[in-house]
């Protein structure tokens, strides 16, 4: 699989293709169906020549995701053994997607190499999402063009984001007409994501990115860049998978909400890759904390949710990338929206309601509090994507 | 922005996006190009 690629011509025209044929669409079933071979088509495209298997692996394993979905749906035995199972399948590709060094052999490899072109970090939350939901009857399961629709709809292929099942079967069957306004503003947001993307990421990286390789004064000033330097280009992907979602009809959820402007950790995973921190607030953490709640009777609330932060986020680094700075990004997030909660609970318990509130209005408390937020980010980000490979006591210890 | 949200804007604001567009496209098309060959030359 090649990689999707925002600059290449390709996809551009693929995109001008998909407009023409999903905008004069009115209903329901011809819009799903021409999704879906869009999607098809969009994959096919994908597939580098002489590789055809990749294609017809990736359309096997979407009819048997559609056939997953479908009996776990099913509130007999069949339902569980089919939830179970298609939970350990995504949890086995996941593991070959996400070290495709230690596949042992040449066709895991490349298994490795078609799923990071699908982008299969996210088609494999989106699975467990639509397992959970279907196990739980709340909506009916996906017939096989809402499958591929939901599963790799190629505009969130590259990064994004994760919408929810629930989302996706709630959203109305035919979108609103078109107008002129609304088709202007999605523009705006596909123009303002290559924009973020192409020179305002682009020429961060050019001028001040040195890939860590600096040191003193300097590598502190890159860790905030780096920074800026990642909500630029992915919220660049997010902003145009919104724009080319709502001009063809098919909704995308928002992925950002000006994360730079959250005062606590906790504020700025409402802010930040908020797909993501939906998913993980659904299938972990509230799980986490309802159990630990249960077995010790509601008598440490606090510790429970630190035990479900720290459960979630260290499953969220190793998500990222199943290596030890992932792990540590995951314990230095946890450990600083575990500090953000008691200091909360501190607060509200020294200050009382009204003065919790005098607190929250001060602006310099908030500048610090933002600035704080910032830098915490900033450097979580820094001991994930720091190249220790090329540290000689690192190579040492780990050899 | 959701495909059922509507959007409704005034003459002046039409005008003005559609050069905000055209404007951060066009950046795109030049600086964007040179980064990403400074970006094929340099890896």
């Amino acid at each position: 699989m090649n990689p999707v690629d925002l600059y290449s011509v390709q996809f551009w025209w693929f995109v001008g293709i998909a407009l023409l044929v999903m905008v004069p669409l009115a209903s329901a079933a011809p819009k799903r169906w021409a999704f879906a071979g869009l999607n098809v088509a969009f994959l096919a495209i994908h597939v580098k020549p002489g590789e055809p298997e990749s294609l017809l692996g990736i359309l096997s394993g979407l009819v048997l995701a559609w056939l997953v979905l479908w009996a776990s749906s099913k509130k007999s035995r069949l339902g569980l053994a089919a939830a179970v199972l298609g939970g350990l399948a995504v949890l086995s590709l996941f593991a070959v997607h996400k070290l495709p060094h230690a596949a042992p052999t040449y066709g895991a490899a490349r298994l490795g190499t078609v799923l990071s072109g699908i982008g299969f970090s996210y088609v494999a939350l989106r699975i467990v999402d639509a397992i959970r939901v279907l196990r739980e009857g709340t909506h009916s399961p996906p017939d096989l063009p809402a499958t591929i629709n939901y599963l790799m709809p190629f505009h969130m292929l590259s990064a994004g984001p994760i919408q929810s099942y629930e989302e996706f079967a709630t959203q109305p069957e035919v979108p609103a007409p078109l107008s002129a306004a609304r088709a202007l503003s999605a523009m705006e947001r596909v123009s303002t994501g290559l924009f973020k993307k192409f020179v305002l990421a682009n020429y961060l990286d050019r001028l001040f990115l040195t890939g860590f390789h600096a040191s003193g004064p300097y590598f502190l000033f890159e860790v905030q860049i780096n920074f800026v330097w990642l909500f630029l280009d992915f919220s660049a992907y997010s902003d145009v998978a919104v724009g080319l979602g709502t001009l063809m009809g098919i909704a995308t959820p928002e992925n950002f909400r000006q994360p730079y402007l959250a005062r606590n950790v906790i504020e700025f995973w409402e802010r930040w890759h908020t797909s993501l921190s939906r998913f993980i607030r659904r299938q972990l953490f509230i799980p986490a904390q309802l159990t630990f709640m249960r077995i010790t009777d509601g008598r440490f609330p606090l510790l429970a949710a630190s035990v479900a932060f720290t459960l979630s986020f260290v499953l969220c680094g190793l998500w990222h990338g199943i290596s030890w700075p992932w792990f540590a990004w995951g314990v230095v997030q946890s450990a600083g929206l575990i500090i953000c909660n008691i200091y909360r609970a501190a607060l509200n318990r020294r200050l009382g309601r009204k003065g919790v509130s005098r607190y929250l209005a001060n602006r310099w408390i908030r500048l610090a509090a933002i600035f704080v937020t910032f830098e915490f980010a900033a450097g979580a980000l820094a001991v994930a994507t720091y190249p220790y490979q090329e540290v000689s006591w690192w190579s040492t210890q780990t050899r | 922005m959701s495909p059922e949200q509507d959007v409704r804007l005034s003459a002046a604001a039409y005008a003005l996006k559609t050069v905000w567009v055209a404007v951060q496209l066009i950046l795109v098309y030049y600086l964007g190009q040179q980064g990403l060959l400074f970006f094929y030359q340099t890896f």
